[in-house]
Formats: structure tokens, sequence, C-alpha cells
């Protein structure tokens, strides 16, 4: 098998273009799912066949797979006395590392799939849906099998233009076409550090197969120190922008737009980690410029607070899905940033099951009351959401890290790490993160499924359909259960994951063990955080469930405002860069308008009435003919004969 | 041996023409039938070269390569035909046989290696495209046209005859490599003189600028088949003769650098003629005809790179031209309509044919697109290939004007595809119906056109060396 994982992204891109191209003949959106289904599960499958030979492969390298050549070009000087000619190879990459990518991309995607089956069956677009998701998933393989970072790239603009499609799936909606479009322009600016970074690698080490440059780094090969951060910090804004970094951040809140099952795949368990796992893969490059590294920890901690204080008082309910994502990424980040990458892997899939489960939920409220998104106009459904409803509380357990649940292992890990390394002040903030989280996430919770109905008369909610529940039963399963494969050693557990990934991520030093008691005293107090948010969460929310919670007086109004409308942080980029470029564009435009279509069409007419001109010697008259030929005759034998 | 099948498919299509009433059609398919064994004969003959009646007829690859691209232009042309001429034509046998005729002398000429087979290939050539240029008798247009063509061919064929006899008066022979031989010794005037008078009728023969006035008067006026095949084949011939007289006979240095001043001064006339007035044409036909016009000054420019590459790079765009030349005209044809007693060729044939008939509209597309010189298609490669031959012999002038005068064409060429996209059709706008013999004719067209655009260099390949 491992020699065929090129199957795996080309099994969906394969259904893709078959739903998309022949999609509208076929009538039967039975077949359509099936297909659409069969693709995914058959890329699961596979993907976790060849995960399982790869553990009995002897090389920990992992298995590389090339298809043939894809560019080749001219050599180029590299350094003072090197050459190299840049050849890039259609090739693929399973490891540790990607191995983990494929089963959650394709384990978690499968349920998205079966879930939007039920989610979408109304749409008109039922087929255009699922070719795009399709597509999205066979992309997102690519990203994470690719074994040079241009095949990356590939996958990483596929699925760039993936999120665009599905996001502005309501193309006739207008504040969906906005927002594909705000996402796509955002990336934009992530995808060019990307790109100049790759021109950097390039230059810097003449090869583009990540192993090689990887290899060169952890030889002490390689170019200086201030060229390695100037290139690490290049992917690293490449990663912000997929991943939605501070301050790259203001598109995933906006591309809650599209449908929600799209929201849970692309905008929370896959597409927006794919910076995490581009800063993993490229652990040995960042390890080798700290302060890259640096720079990866402290905006992996901006993010997580800004991300968790706005998701503090957003009243749509997926709002505050899309800052909670936000705000654990910036979880991952940090770990990456702290070295403890295989941790911050670990949160990434633990964080794709527990945020899926809640994304599908809350897919699965909005379909139960007619699509209503305002929290303020729910509460008490969980008289009539009971699956739906237990399925939320365990995702929410998970990610506010309780005990046993998937979402305390990885989160406790990445505390642990931030310790371990010796940083001490992002341990604080972490845990206030942790605080967070349990108040933002119970705050939803309770005022969805608990109190008094606050809904507008006349709706009648529903249970989700069968296909529906049964992926919030099975993701909600694995978000408890999810995070056994990487319990520590210290809690009893074997840690599979991450002695698998060791294998393809550098030691980090947060694989220092910390003394015993002060580690379960590390654990106390960021679980105390969180229960001490649950708490607060239950209180306010309950007493005052129409309002926003947190009283509003004084200088604390001010404070709350500040927070309910997101820092202003739209309204000013508005205000720095969208207003002034469209400034420029406005000059440019007259400047088209006036000089340059001005000289274009001014040497049209000009060519136009030379063409008039002209027109007036074709007489019609075969003597004026035999004349113009006399003359030419004339002015050739002068030629030939002077 | 080809032009013995093409002759005799000839003589008997004329044969069954006249003996018993048989349909057009099948004169026509007898007519194919002839083309398409004379071709497989051409292929037959690659790689051994030779010749027929040593002295008077060359079948070298450069020879074999303009009959491939004669034979193609005459295939298509008959499928064109077979609309145009109708169901129950009278003189359908006379039609073919002539176009199988002319197609004759065109090999004739285009292998010729002696200036009075040359002449003669000429002649018969021109004989049959006078008559075919006004075998509609009861249009007025069709006759006009012949009488003009006629008028002023017979005008440059005395030009040639002439320049022969001052050549053979200066030498004393007629056969091209002598000629070429006594080249470095004569420098009287008798001799340069013969030249300039071979020129100017050859000039003529492919519509050069000042000698180009009849083109679009005879090309509107003859039927629109025939207009393609004259636009192709005529010049594709003509070029291949001039071709080989330049190469063979006229090479040595002084010689050589005369003839070179004098077509880079066509070229640019051309060019300037062509292209501007054909921004001011309202008939499409019309239109076509003054771009032939222009694409002959490209070709020009090429012929004065006066290098291997320069040959090869005209070869290549006789074979572009020639495609989705015969395309574009035969969509014409196939649009055509009559109102009023004349046949209209406007741009209101074409508005909203994108939605009346999309394919064809595609196909319509491609051709202007190549016309234009758009990737991927020959035009583009043609034009590419042109240039860089006379970047390399360092006429860089006219390359740069070369590429001006392109982009003036993407005017009026593009001007068809936003009628055909962007205009509502007419009210009465009749429905677009195609038999199969266009529809194979559009599509082989179509598909060399494509085809020599994406994959150019297995043909380059072969052109190495020709002259």
């Amino acid at each position: 098998m491992l020699d065929f994982i090129w199957l795996i992204p080309a099994i969906p891109l394969g259904s893709s273009l078959l739903l998309g191209l022949l999609g509208w003949k076929i009538r039967s959106r039975r077949v359509v799912a099936a297909v659409a289904c069969g693709a995914v599960l058959l890329a699961f499958l596979l993907s976790a066949l060849a995960v399982w030979q790869l553990g009995s492969l002897a090389d920990p390298g992992g298995h590389r797979v090339s298809l043939g050549e894809w560019i080749v070009g001219g050599s180029v000087q590299i350094g003072e006395e090197r050459e190299a000619a840049l050849r890039v190879e259609w090739a693929f990459l399973l490891d540790g590392l990607s191995g983990l990518m494929i089963l959650v991309v394709t384990g978690v995607g499968f349920w998205i799939h079966l879930y939007s089956v039920g989610y979408m069956w109304e749409d008109r677009g039922f087929n255009r849906y699922f070719a795009f998701l399709n597509l999205f998933t066979g992309m997102m393989l690519i990203l994470v099998l690719g074994s040079s970072f241009p095949v990356m790239f590939v996958g990483w603009e596929g699925v760039g233009l993936c999120s665009y499609l599905l996001i502005g799936f309501w193309y006739d909606r207008d504040s969906c076409a906005q927002a594909g479009r705000k996402a796509f322009l955002v990336n934009r600016i992530g995808d060019a550090g990307f790109l100049l970074g790759m021109a950097g690698l390039f230059a810097a080490f003449g090869t583009l197969e990540i192993g090689e440059i990887i290899g060169t780094v952890q030889t002490g090969g390689g170019p200086g120190e201030a060229w390695l951060t100037a290139l690490a910090l290049l992917l690293f804004l490449g990663a912000c922008g997929k991943s939605a970094q501070v301050p790259l951040f203001v598109w995933l809140p906006d591309a809650m737009a599209g449908p929600t099952p799209v929201s849970a795949l692309i905008h929370a368990a896959t597409m927006v980690t794919a910076g995490v796992y581009l800063v993993c893969r490229c652990a040995a490059l960042f390890l080798a410029a700290p302060v890259a590294l640096g720079m990866v920890a402290a905006i992996g901690v901006v993010t997580l607070l800004v991300g968790g204080i706005i998701a503090l008082l957003q009243t749509d309910i997926k709002k505050v899905l899309a800052y909670s994502t936000v705000s654990q990424l910036g979880y991952m980040f940090l770990a990456a940033g702290v070295g403890a990458f295989s941790t911050a892997m670990f949160h990434l899939m633990t964080h794709a099951f527990f945020k899926a489960v809640l994304f599908l939920g809350a897919g699965a409220v909005i379909h139960a009351v007619g699509g209503e998104q305002d929290l303020r106009k729910m509460g008490g459904l969980y008289r009539f959401l009971p699956w739906t409803g237990t399925a939320m509380l365990l995702g929410a357990l998970s990610m506010v890290g309780i005990p046993g649940f998937a979402g305390f292992f990885s989160k406790d890990g990445v505390l642990l790490g931030a310790w371990a390394g010796g940083h001490r002040g992002i341990w604080i903030l972490g845990a206030l993160g942790a605080g967070l989280t349990g108040f933002y996430i119970f705050r939803l919770w309770f005022l969805v499924f608990i109190g008094k109905s606050r809904l507008s008369p006349g709706t009648e909610p529903h249970e989700a359909p069968l296909s529906m529940r049964a992926a919030l039963v099975v993701l909600g399963v694995l978000s408890v259960a999810g995070g056994w494969i990487g319990i520590p050693a210290v809690l009893g557990g074997g840690n599979w994951l991450g002695r698998r990934l060791q294998q393809a991520l550098p030691a980090s030093p947060g694989d220092h063990a910390v003394a015993l008691p002060t580690e379960f005293l590390l654990m106390g107090a960021a679980l105390g955080a969180g229960l001490v948010g649950l708490y607060l969460a239950r209180r306010w929310s309950l007493a005052r469930p129409s309002e926003t919670s947190l009283a509003a007086r004084g200088g604390l109004g001010h404070l709350r405002a500040l927070v309910a409308s997101r820092f202003y942080v739209d309204e000013l980029y508005d205000r720095l860069v969208v207003k002034p470029f469209y400034r420029i564009c406005r000059w440019s435009d007259r400047f088209d308008a006036r000089v340059v279509d001005g000289l274009v069409n001014g040497s049209g007419a000009l060519a136009m009435i030379g063409g008039h001109l002209l027109k007036l010697f074709q007489t019609g008259y075969v003597r004026n003919y035999a004349l113009s030929f006399l003359i030419g005759a004339v002015v050739i034998l002068w030629v030939v004969l002077s | 041996m080809p032009m013995l099948l093409l002759t005799a498919s000839a003589i008997g299509v004329l044969l069954f023409g006249t003996g018993r009433r048989k349909t057009p059609m099948f004169l026509g398919q007898l007519a194919l039938f002839g083309t398409a064994l004379a071709l497989f004969a051409t292929l037959g003959l690659w790689g051994r070269p030779g010749a027929a009646f040593p002295g008077a007829l060359v079948l070298d690859r450069f020879t074999l390569l303009i009959h491939l691209i004669l034979l193609a232009a005459c295939g298509i042309t008959v499928l064109f035909s077979f609309r145009q001429i109708g169901p129950r034509h009278p003189a359908a046998g006379e039609y073919y046989a002539l176009l199988l005729f002319s197609t004759v002398g065109m090999m004739v000429l285009a292998g010729g290696a002696n200036l009075l087979v040359i002449f003669l290939g000429l002649e018969i050539l021109s004989i049959s495209l006078y008559i075919l240029a006004g075998f509609f008798r009861e249009r007025p247009e069709g006759v006009e046209a012949a009488m003009k063509y006629f008028l002023l061919g017979a005008f440059s064929t005395c030009f040639i005859l002439y320049g022969m006899a001052f050549l053979y008066g200066a030498t004393g022979t007629l056969d091209l490599i002598r000629l070429g031989r006594s080249t470095a010794g004569a420098s009287g005037g008798f001799f340069h003189a013969g030249m300039g008078l071979l020129i100017i009728g050859f000039s003529f023969k492919i519509a050069a600028a000042p000698f180009h006035f009849w083109a679009p008067d005879v090309y509107q006026g003859a039927p629109t088949s025939i207009t393609g095949f004259m636009a192709t084949a005529t010049k594709a011939a003509a070029f291949a003769g001039l071709l080989r007289v330049l190469f063979v006979a006229f090479q040595a240095g002084e010689v050589r650098q005369h003839w070179i001043v004098i077509f880079s001064l066509l070229a640019i006339a051309t060019m300037v003629v062509g292209n501007l007035v054909a921004l001011a044409q309202e008939d499409v036909k019309r239109l076509l005809a003054y771009s032939s016009i222009a694409h002959v000054g490209y070709l020009l420019i090429a012929l004065v790179s006066a290098s291997d590459d320069g040959v090869r790079s005209v070869v290549y765009y006789l074979f572009a031209y020639t495609f989705m030349t015969l395309g574009a005209f035969g969509i014409v044809g196939l649009l055509a309509r009559k109102e009023g007693g004349r046949v209209q060729h406007g741009f209101g044939e074409f508005a909203g044919l994108g939605f009346r008939n999309p394919l064809l509209a595609a196909a319509m597309s491609l051709f202007l697109l190549s016309l234009t010189g758009v990737p991927p298609t020959a035009g583009f490669m043609g034009k590419f290939y042109v240039f860089r031959a006379a970047m390399e012999s360092d006429r860089i002038f006219l390359a740069v004007l070369g590429m001006i005068f392109s982009t003036i064409s993407a005017y009026y060429y593009l001007r068809i595809i936003v009628y055909m996209y962007m205009r509502e059709p007419a009210e009465n706008a009749p429905v677009v119906r195609l038999q199969a013999a266009g529809t194979v004719a559009v599509a082989l067209a179509a598909a060399a056109t494509l085809y020599l655009g994406l994959f150019p260099t297995p043909l380059w390949g072969l052109f190495g060396n020709l002259l």
C-alpha cells in the first residue's frame, strides 16, 4: 500500500471531478451522497492501512513515493560556489506526522461528509456542494502528503480555493460572497509570505524538498541564523494567514457564513490547522532560528487570549465557536513555539474531534430551530435535542479539559510543555486562557440547552436526521476517547502518539520531565481555571440569559463594549488598509481612464483613420489598380537597377 | 505521381460530369477521393528525394511539404464546396475538375526546377482560377471579379514572361541552379531587370501591396469556398515558387541584397495596407480578404530573414495560415445568406452565433484567435517562428513592426467574436444547419489549427535545411 499513497488524495479528487462535471446528470441525491462519502471512506481506509504498514517500516524517516518530475528548471548559482538546478517531483511523503494528518482529515472528513448529507439535503446546490467538499478533501491530503514545498503549496492553494468556494457557497447572498472574498484576500497575504519563503529556501538550500532542507539544517549546514530566521518568519506568515492568527485572524469569524459542516471541516478541524502542520513540518528550521520560534510562541499566546476574550461576549452561536477556534489554534502555536511540536500535533488532533462535534452540534441546533443563530433566542433545547445536547456537552467538557476527556491530555501537554521549557509567563497566560475557554463554551451550552425557552413562538425544534446524529455520536465519543492515545507516562499512559511522532519531529525541550508533584499541581491549576470559568458561566448565563452577561457599569461597561465589538479590529483594518487601498485604486483608475486609455484609444483612432484613408484607394476601377501596379513596378526596378 | 493521380481524377470528374447526369455530390466525392489518393502518394514519396522529368520538377522535402499543404487545402475546399455548389448545379463537374486542375498547376509551380516549368504551373493554376472566380455567372459581382482577376493577371503575366526573357538573354539558361551559378558573374542590367520583373509578377500573385488591389475585389466576388482556396493554396504555391527562385537562383551576394531590400519595403507596405484597411471593413468576407493580405506581410518578414530559419518559418506559417484561413472562410461561406439578389457576409450574420450554434462559434473563435496569434493556436507559433527568424537575422525593426500590426489586427478579428457572443441575433436569423461535409471540414481545420499550436516541435523539426 505504501507505494500507492498517491491514491489517497487521488480518490476524492477523482470523485470531485466526477461530481463536478457529470453531477448534473445524476438525478438521484442518494447516488451523489454515496459517491462523495464513499470516496472519503475509501481514502480513510487506505490511509489507515498505509499508516498501519508504516509502523512495520524499518526506516523512521517515513516513506516517499515519487510519481515523476513536475518542474525542471535551469541551474542557479547558490551562494558562492554551489550551483543547483530547480527540480521538483510529484512526490508524497508518509511519515508519522503526515500519517496523523491524513487520518484526521479523512476520518473526521468522512463523518462530516455523512453529516452533510442530512444537512444539505434540501439545498439545490447539493451536487456542487459535494464536488467542492471532495475537492477540498483531496487538496488537503495533497497538502499534508506533499514531500516538497511546491507540492504542498498546490494543496495549500487548493484548500484556500475550496474554502473560498464553500464560504461563498450561497453566492446569491451578499454577505456570503463578501465573506468568501475577505477570506481569500486575507489568505493571500499569508500566501505571499509562503511563496517568498519558498523562493528564499531555494536560494539558500538549492532544493525545495522538505526532507533535504531539514537534513541540511540539522547537520548545521545552510545559511546563517539571520537568513534562517527571515525564512522561518516568512513561512510563519503563511501559517498565520491560513491558521487565522493575530493579526490575520479576521477572516475566520466571517467565514462562518458558509454551511455549518463546512465550518466544522474546513474552518475548525482541518484546513485552519494547516499552518500548525507547516510549522511542525519545518520544526528543525524553527529550532535553528530561536527568534522565529519565540515569535511563534508570542503570536500563539496573544491569539489565544484575543480569541478567547472576544468569544466571551459573542451572541451568534457560530461566531463563539469561530473565535474559540482562533483561540485553540493559538494554543497549538504556543506549543510549537515552546518547542513541544508533538504536543501541538496532539492538540490539533483532539481539537479536530471536539471542535467538529461542537460545530456539527451547532449546525443541528440551527437546523432544529429554523435557521436562528442568536444565542439569546434559544434556551431549554435539551428536552428536544437530547442527542445533540449530549454530544455537545462531551465536546465542551473535552475542550475545557476535564480529566479523562481528550482535550485534557492535549491541553495539559501544551501547558506542561511551556512550563518545562522554562516559560513560566506563558504558562500563566495559557492557564488564564483555559479559564476563558471554560466560560465561553459553557455560556454557549447553557444558553442553548438549559433554562427557559426563548424561541420565537411557532418554532418547533426537532432532532436531526439519522445521518447527522450518527456523525455527532461518533465524533462525541472521539472527543472523549481520542486523547487516550496520548496519555503521558505520569498518568500511567504510554503516550503512543508522542512516540510515533518522535520519529518525524525533533526532540523538544518540553519533553524534559518535570518533577511529579509540580506536574500534578500544574494540572490542577489549569483545571481549576477551567472550572472557575465554567461556574461563572453557569451563574451568569442562567441568571440573565437574554443579556450578554457581565455587568455593564462604568469603566467595565466600556470594556464590555470594546470586547463585544471585537476590539474594533475589523474597523481598524478597514480604516488603515482597505480604505487607503481603495483610494489608491481610484487614483490609478482615473490615471488609467484618462491617460492610458486616452493614449490607447488615440492610437486606435489614428489607425482607424489611416484605414479609412487607404480604403479610398480601393476605387474598384481596374485602371487605377493597374496604375498602382505600375508605380510599384517602377520603384522595384529602380531599386534593382540603381 | 500524385500530380498524375490528381489530373486523372480531374479528367474523371469531367467525364462523369458530362457523360451521364451524375449528382454533384458524387462528383465531389470523386474529387475528394482523388485528392486523398494524391495525398497518400505524396506521403509515400517522403524520404525518397528525387526528380521527375530531370531538370523540370524537383521532388525534395520542400516540394512535398508544399504539396501536402496544397492537397489539404484542396480537400477541405472540396468539402466546403458541397454546400456551395448545391444539389443540382448543372456545371458541378467543371467546378471540381477546375479545382483539381488548378491544384495540379500549383503543385507544378511548387516543384518547378526551371523557370519555364514554373511559368507553366502558374498559368495552369491562374487560368483555372479565372474561371472559378466567376463560376456563378448569374451573380454580377462574380463576373466582375473574374474580369478584374483576368485583366490584372494577364498584366502580371507579361511582367513574369518579360523577366524570364531578360534572364534568358543575360545568362542563356532557364534552369534555376544554372541561373544561380551564373548569378555571381552576372551584374548586367538585363539580369537585374529580369529579376525585378519576376519579383513584380510574383508579388502580384501573392497579393503584396501595392500589387494587391485585385485581391479584395476578387476575393469578395468569388464563391466563398474558392476564395478560401485562392487565399491559401495559391499563396502557398506562389510562395513556394518565389522561395525556390530566390534561394536557388538569386542567392548570391549583391543580388540577394537587392531582393531583401525590395521585400522589406513590400512587407511594410503590405502589413500597413492589409491591417489598416481591414479595420475599416463592414463585410466579413472582405475583411478576411484584407486579413490575408496582412498575413502576406508577415510571411514576407520571414522571407527577408533570408536564412534557413526564415524558410522554415515560412513553411510553418503557410501550414498554420492555410488551416486557419480556410476554416474562417469556410464558416463565412456556411453562414452566407442571400438577400435581394446579393449574398450577404455582413457582421450581422455572426450576431449571436455563440448561442445559435455554439460549436460553430467556438470553431470560428479558434480560427480568429489563431489569425490574431493567440496561444495555443497555430497562428501564435507561426508568428513566433517568423518573428524569431527575423530577430536572429537582425531585422528587428521588421519584427517589431510585425508585432505592432498583429496587435492592431486583434481589433478586427475580435470584433467578429464580439458579434458572435455579445450581440443578440437578428429577429429573422435563420437556423444554421450544417451538413456532414461542412462539419468535417471545419473540424479538420480546427484540429489542425490546435495541433500545430499545441505541438509545434515535431513538424518544425522536419523543416531543417529545406532549400
